[in-house]
């Protein structure tokens, strides 16, 4: 699966489902390592988060999404937790075990578990 | 029968759901200055959201995707936020504008002051929104947005003359208060027909409802019938005003004056009949546009969402739709700006910023990754991009003349 994925076309900006096609977040950017033998350039880890996905609107927001968050909201997720891409980006895991569910999280923690209704 | 029962269902909330206090402030402000003379304006707007609800509901049916995931896949981050940042000023003000719009319907009413109206207005929205089901929420008031046809109705008692009327509506005239205001009108017009927040709302409906390619013959006859009729309710609107009040001389500038067509037509029970169309078209259109920046939000961003879902399921999302209808009533209610002159504005603001929804909209649905076999008819393209850049140059020409010539 990994010979010839677009990255930017069938990666980056798609959505991430968990194991069990829960939402879990866009993929912000991705990590490539070029081998020190030559050859093609491998996918390491996919990247979530305010910082890398600020820095790709422009990188003094990037700046700036890194001085607020400290670096410490960044999360990469393995490659090797990815089952699937095209369009979807799935993963083995549950979206919790990635850690990138921060934004969800809080918001539930703090605001969204006072909300009464019938719901 | 059950599609038959979905293509009736389909149609009477297209067309129930169609009239928001947009389309009311600015067709009885068209009518009651220009007569019939605006009434391309209606039709223009008419063409262009029958394009594109059958457009962005083929686009649902056939990719599994709601509307703004997939702006955020094929635009990316950069490019996305445009239509993200230009969709919240103006969903942010259309929202109050039919806040201030149902609280001063309860005005009419009651005669205690609509600022206090908008605050309860907005609490009932709060209710609703955290209790009621997707279902309702999207038919209900449509189906009660019915009451709407009053104007029709209207039409007929007032001995309307069909061939005067014709006349008018072949014959530009701007009244004589020159091209200016009488542009400004017709921009407000076309947005408010066009309603272009539904891009964002009917395609995330259609998506909750889980549509597939079955879906597209039936997708097909609701938007062209529903938006159809929908518009000539909107027609209506204006040619009661036309035939009730330009003769009188009397020009709306005020929501309470669009209420004495009806009172020419019905007599005192005119007050009450448009009060009640008056509410349930703009409490009707507060939830869906309650809801469709939550939507856009989250689509773009990946997060989960969903009506029906438990708050701590979709919590973003929930969130939102909490926090933005409180939002817009504070504006309304501690600003106490003129209900009818917001709408006004917001209406050539949204003319200002529909490129950035139109645009990037209709690449995505000449792209076969998306459409498959579906993709645009030339036709549509055509159609829509005009009629899109038509409002887009009038806005841009009229917005700082009006504003240099002091006032909306």
């Amino acid at each position: 699966m990994n010979d010839h994925i677009l990255l930017m076309r069938d990666i980056v900006d798609n959505q991430i489902l968990d194991v069990r096609g829960a939402r879990v977040t866009k993929v912000a950017g991705v990590e490539v390592e070029l081998p020190a033998a030559g050859g093609e350039p491998v996918v390491r880890c996919l990247l979530v988060g305010p910082e890398p996905l600020a820095r790709r609107v422009n990188g003094q927001l990037g700046d700036v999404a890194r001085r607020i968050t400290g670096g410490r909201r960044t999360v990469r997720i393995p490659w090797s937790d990815v089952s699937d891409v095209g369009p979807d980006v799935r993963l083995r895991i549950e979206a919790r075990a990635t850690g990138a569910t921060h934004a969800e999280d809080w918001v539930r923690a703090h605001l969204a578990r006072f909300i009464v209704g019938l719901k | 029968m059950i599609r038959l029962s979905g293509i009736a269902l389909g149609l009477l909330t297209a067309i129930g759901g169609f009239v928001d206090v947009g389309n009311i402030a600015t067709a009885s402000e068209a009518g009651s200055k220009y007569g019939f003379s605006l009434v391309w304006a209606i039709v223009l707007g008419a063409v262009a959201v029958v394009f594109l609800i059958e457009m962005v509901g083929r686009l649902t049916a056939v990719s599994d995707r709601a509307y703004a995931d997939i702006v955020r896949e094929k635009f990316g981050i950069k490019f996305a936020l445009v239509p993200l940042l230009a969709d919240m000023v103006t969903n942010f003000l259309l929202l109050a504008a039919e806040i201030g719009g149902a609280g001063f319907a309860l005005y009419l009413l009651t005669g205690v002051s609509f600022r206090i109206w908008a605050v309860v207005v907005g609490l009932a929205l709060l209710v609703l929104l955290t209790n009621a089901r997707f279902r309702l929420i999207e038919n209900g008031p449509s189906v009660l947005g019915l009451v709407t046809l009053c104007f029709v109705a209207a039409l007929f008692t007032l001995n309307t003359d069909w061939t005067a009327a014709g006349r008018g509506i072949i014959t530009p005239d701007t009244g004589g208060g020159g091209a200016v205001p009488y542009f400004y009108i017709a921009t407000g017009l076309v947005s408010a027909v066009l309603s272009p927040y539904l891009l964002t709302f009917y395609s995330s409906g259609a998506h909750e409802e889980g549509w597939t390619r079955s879906m597209i013959r039936q997708n097909r006859i609701v938007a062209a019938g529903g938006m159809g009729f929908g518009a000539v309710l909107t027609i209506a609107i204006l040619m009661t005003a036309a035939v009730a009040l330009q003769p009188r001389g009397i020009e709306v500038n005020q929501l309470q004056t669009v209420g004495l067509s009806l009172v020419a037509a019905f007599g005192s029970a005119g007050v009450y009949l448009f009060a009640i169309t008056l509410f349930v078209c703009s409490f009707g259109a507060a939830i869906e546009l309650a809801l469709t920046l939550p939507f856009e939000i989250t689509q773009m961003m990946g997060w989960s969402y969903g009506v029906d879902a438990r708050p701590v399921d979709v919590p973003i999302f929930a969130v939102l739709y909490t926090v933005l209808p409180i939002a817009s009533m504070v504006f309304i209610a501690a600003s106490g700006i003129d209900p009818l002159q917001l709408t006004l504005v917001t209406m050539v603001l949204i003319a200002l910023v529909l490129p950035a929804d139109v645009i990037p909209f209709l690449v995505i649905m000449n792209d076969p990754t998306y459409l498959q076999d579906q993709t645009n008819h030339w036709v549509a393209n055509i159609a829509v991009l005009l009629i899109t850049l038509m409002a887009f140059a009038l806005s841009v020409i009229v917005l700082p003349l009006t504003f240099l010539a002091g006032g909306g």
